[in-house]
């Protein structure tokens, strides 16, 4: 009898405990709905799933990113950035900036920045349809 | 400077499907990888148009079932001799691992539904319900509830908040915190009414 009151005692104050959590759940959900972190609105979803949405600002290029990726998301043609960048690797485009970068012995902040800029030139040269 | 997370995500983008099943697998069975963040990276890639958001969620649930029936029937098969073998013998004869293994073939379906959403205690229940003899069909009918569950979960919540993912890793964090709650506070009230019985 004893035992199953401690045992009681220590379920209520997981309760409690799953509570908070729950509760922090909650309201990180509504601040991240409110603030436009999720694509969509609970009444679009459905629409949300069919929508394909890639990256725009070339800012958000990071160094794990592979040049397949970064051509893919800025509709860039195939041998854009190998000559932009001066890239001879033959696993091109299979291949990621912080590699290249490292392959070139270009501190990977550089490259970084020489890609982006690349990308910015390009898309303020393409007429956007 | 190259991140774990970062890592991953590039074996990610250059292995895609295969790289998220590895994953995936691996972590399910044994190893501590980062598959939440993995699963969630492959949702937001989906959500870009570079991975196929039925085929991530696919993946990604054979490579978890897979991961855990390998442990699960390793341990089954192989666990309490491996375990004799490195010196617990004394807990196998003890009353208290009789008390556990009656609780875990008694009641063992919340322990293994919540532990699907924590990748770091997953694999340790796995091997648990393997050596304790939980019954095939109890194991495999929650697992898979379990993971369709928690794929669903992980992967729609990277896939819908697309790529500005990363930058919510803690909403994910507190997804978890709840279903580690959750499941202790099921855990302890069937052990309540197993103690009753």
């Amino acid at each position: 009898m004893k035992k199953n009151t401690i045992y009681i005692i220590v379920l209520v104050i997981a309760i409690f405990i799953a509570g908070f959590f729950i509760h922090l759940f909650i309201k990180n959900y509504r601040h991240l709905q409110n603030s436009g972190a999720f694509r969509s609105t609970p009444h679009t979803y459905r629409q949300a799933l069919n929508e394909r949405a890639p990256i725009t600002d070339p800012h958000a290029i990071e160094a794990w990113m592979t040049f397949d990726y970064v051509n893919k998301m800025f509709n860039l043609p195939v041998d854009f950035l190998r000559t932009e960048m001066g890239v001879t690797s033959t696993k091109y485009p299979r291949l990621t900036l912080y590699h290249e970068a490292k392959l070139q012995q270009i501190p990977e902040p550089i490259f970084l920045e020489r890609v982006k800029n690349a990308v910015l030139q390009h898309a303020t040269s393409t007429p956007q349809k | 400077m190259e991140t774990i997370l970062g890592s991953f995500l590039s074996f990610l983008l250059l292995y895609k499907y295969t790289a998220l099943f590895v994953v995936s697998f691996f972590a399910a069975f044994l190893l501590p990888l980062p598959s939440s963040s993995t699963l969630a990276g492959s949702g937001a890639f989906a959500s870009q148009g570079y991975f196929s958001l039925a085929m991530v969620l696919f993946v990604a649930l054979l490579g978890n079932i897979g991961g855990d029936l390998a442990g699960y029937f390793l341990a089954r098969r192989y666990g309490e001799e491996f375990m004799r073998k490195i010196g617990f013998k004394k807990v196998f004869s003890s009353r208290y691992y009789k008390s556990v293994v009656d609780y875990l073939t008694g009641a063992p379906h919340s322990l293994i539904f919540f532990s699907r959403f924590l990748p770091e205690v997953g694999p340790a229940v796995n091997i648990l319900a393997g050596i304790t003899g939980v019954p095939v069909r109890t194991f495999l009918v929650v697992d898979i509830i379990g993971e369709v569950s928690y794929v669903l979960l992980y992967g729609l919540v990277g896939f819908f908040m697309g790529s500005g993912w990363e930058n919510n890793m803690s909403f994910l964090v507190e997804g978890g915190m709840v279903m580690l709650s959750l499941g202790i506070v099921m855990a302890l009230i069937q052990y309540l009414l197993f103690r009753a019985r």
